[in-house]
């Protein structure tokens, strides 16, 4: 599973955080998330898909 | 027969792609009163109405897939009623359903006597915002009625219009009771920062209209307030008036219990759903967030439900409900349940300014100007029901 922020869409929602934060974090200097991890475990990947799905921005792009 | 959807918004449209999602294969209709296309309403107070998105920018990603995902969509139906195990069109054609989902989100409430003349708006759909925002390109005076979310959102947008802004509020502080008044001071200094004119403790008497169009307000009182464009930004209702008379109970929204369903085989979701949360009790809350995380339940409780599941199968909507607000380049974030809190603690960080809220011993809320990070970890701590002290220690 390969994860990527577009920092031009993302707006510091911190949905993503809130799904996943074993995945993404967010920096409240710049008010951007980025993935805080190489490889996502299975067991997170469903946690991913809610985060994806959830960012009001659609900022979060996954790929299988 | 399969599930009607009744409500084209970002509750009803989720629904849709999570039924599909859990392997939902009978038919899915969605009716949509309106006939644009599925649209995210959170810009329309913000970016959309300074200018800087257009119809297309604000499209929900998911309505492109409805058509993917087989939802035959039904745009411009008005339901009117409901019976049995069908719903009531207005132009009485019935749809039957084996499961049926309520989104029909809210309505914005008007002022009693409130004219329909050029100039005076309310702001809810993209057919508002398309209106307000023709005319405040002309326009060189503003006031807003009530100093709500919607309210002050388009206060900030107009400002950076360059149009002069009074907002109109009958609270000696705008936001008080949403937000606290630590948070709500934050706000209006904002707005006055920005050089917006506040009437608390006022309450519109009139309308000055010439020429079928507004030119002010009169308060009560007798002062007047020149105005091009009025907002009445007085809160919304939910929109259950098509359920009136069925067996679908009604109080403030569609009375669900924690798992969303509103009787055997119906539920709801969104803003018109009033529930059992299993913390904060019988709530109701008009957040973006809490309409994907209830449409995640409705759509796994509803499934379940329809293959025969058993009590143990169904899921509660325990989230958390979480909402921001954008004013200027301010975003307050705040997650929890705000009402009936008895303590605050302030947090000033630097620039940076928090707010924790406590209900006896424990954590019911917390906020945060500029500061997402706190709020997504608070999110978390009041989730797993930290009590006050911890809270502060952290």
């Amino acid at each position: 599973m390969k994860i990527r922020i577009d920092p031009a869409r993302c707006d510091g929602y911190a949905n993503c955080v809130i799904e996943a934060d074993e995945v993404f974090e967010i920096d409240d200097e710049s008010g951007q998330a980025s993935v805080r991890r190489t490889g996502v475990p299975a067991e997170l990947a469903e946690a991913v898909r809610r985060a994806e799905a959830s960012c009001p921005a659609q900022a979060i792009l996954v790929e299988d | 027969m399969g599930i009607v959807v009744v409500g084209g918004g970002l509750a009803g449209t989720t629904v849709c792609r999570e039924l599909r999602r859990r392997h939902y294969r009978d038919e899915i209709v969605l009716l949509e009163r309106e006939t644009a296309d599925p649209y995210d309403r959170p810009p329309l107070s913000k970016r959309f109405l300074q200018g800087r998105a257009e119809p297309a920018d604000i499209g929900l990603p998911h309505a492109r897939e409805l058509s993917e995902l087989a939802v035959r969509r039904l745009p411009g139906t008005t339901v009117a009623g409901l019976t049995g195990d069908a719903v009531v069109c207005d132009d009485g054609r019935a749809l039957p359903f084996n499961g049926l989902v309520i989104a029909t989100g809210s309505t914005a409430r008007r002022l009693p006597g409130q004219p329909d003349v050029r100039g005076v708006h309310r702001l809810r759909t993209l057919a508002d915002a398309l209106a307000l925002r023709r005319e405040l390109a002309e326009a060189r005076s503003m006031v807003v009625v009530g100093g709500g979310f919607i309210g002050l959102e388009v206060a900030a947008s107009a400002v950076a219009l360059g149009v002069d802004v009074t907002v109109v509020e009958r609270a000696a502080l705008p936001l008080a009771h949403a937000i606290g008044p630590v948070a709500a001071a934050w706000l209006t200094d904002l707005h006055r920062s920005h050089g917006v004119r506040f009437a608390c403790e006022s309450d519109v008497a009139g309308f000055d209209i010439a020429d079928h169009g507004v030119r002010g307000v009169e308060l009560v009182g007798g002062e007047r307030l020149r105005a091009d464009v009025v907002l009445v930004g007085v809160g919304a209702e939910p929109e259950t008036r098509w359920l009136a008379g069925s067996s679908v109970p009604l109080a403030d929204g569609v009375v669900c219990d924690a798992a969303l369903r509103a009787a055997p085989r119906i539920y709801s979701a969104g803003d018109v759903a009033r529930w059992d949360h299993p913390i904060f009790g019988s709530i109701r809350a008009e957040h973006w967030t809490t309409a994907v995380d209830h449409a995640r339940t409705v759509a796994a409780n509803l499934s379940a439900e329809l293959a025969g599941g058993e009590e143990g199968d169904f899921r509660e909507a325990a989230e958390i409900p979480y909402f921001w607000t954008e004013q200027y380049d301010v975003k307050l974030q705040l997650a929890g349940w705000v009402a009936g809190h008895d303590r605050v603690e302030v947090i000033e960080n630097g620039k940076r300014r928090a707010i924790l809220y406590g209900r006896g011993d424990v954590v019911v809320a917390a906020a945060g100007l500029n500061h997402p990070a706190f709020v997504a970890r608070q999110r978390k701590a009041i989730a797993a029901g930290t009590r006050w002290s911890d809270a502060l220690e952290s």
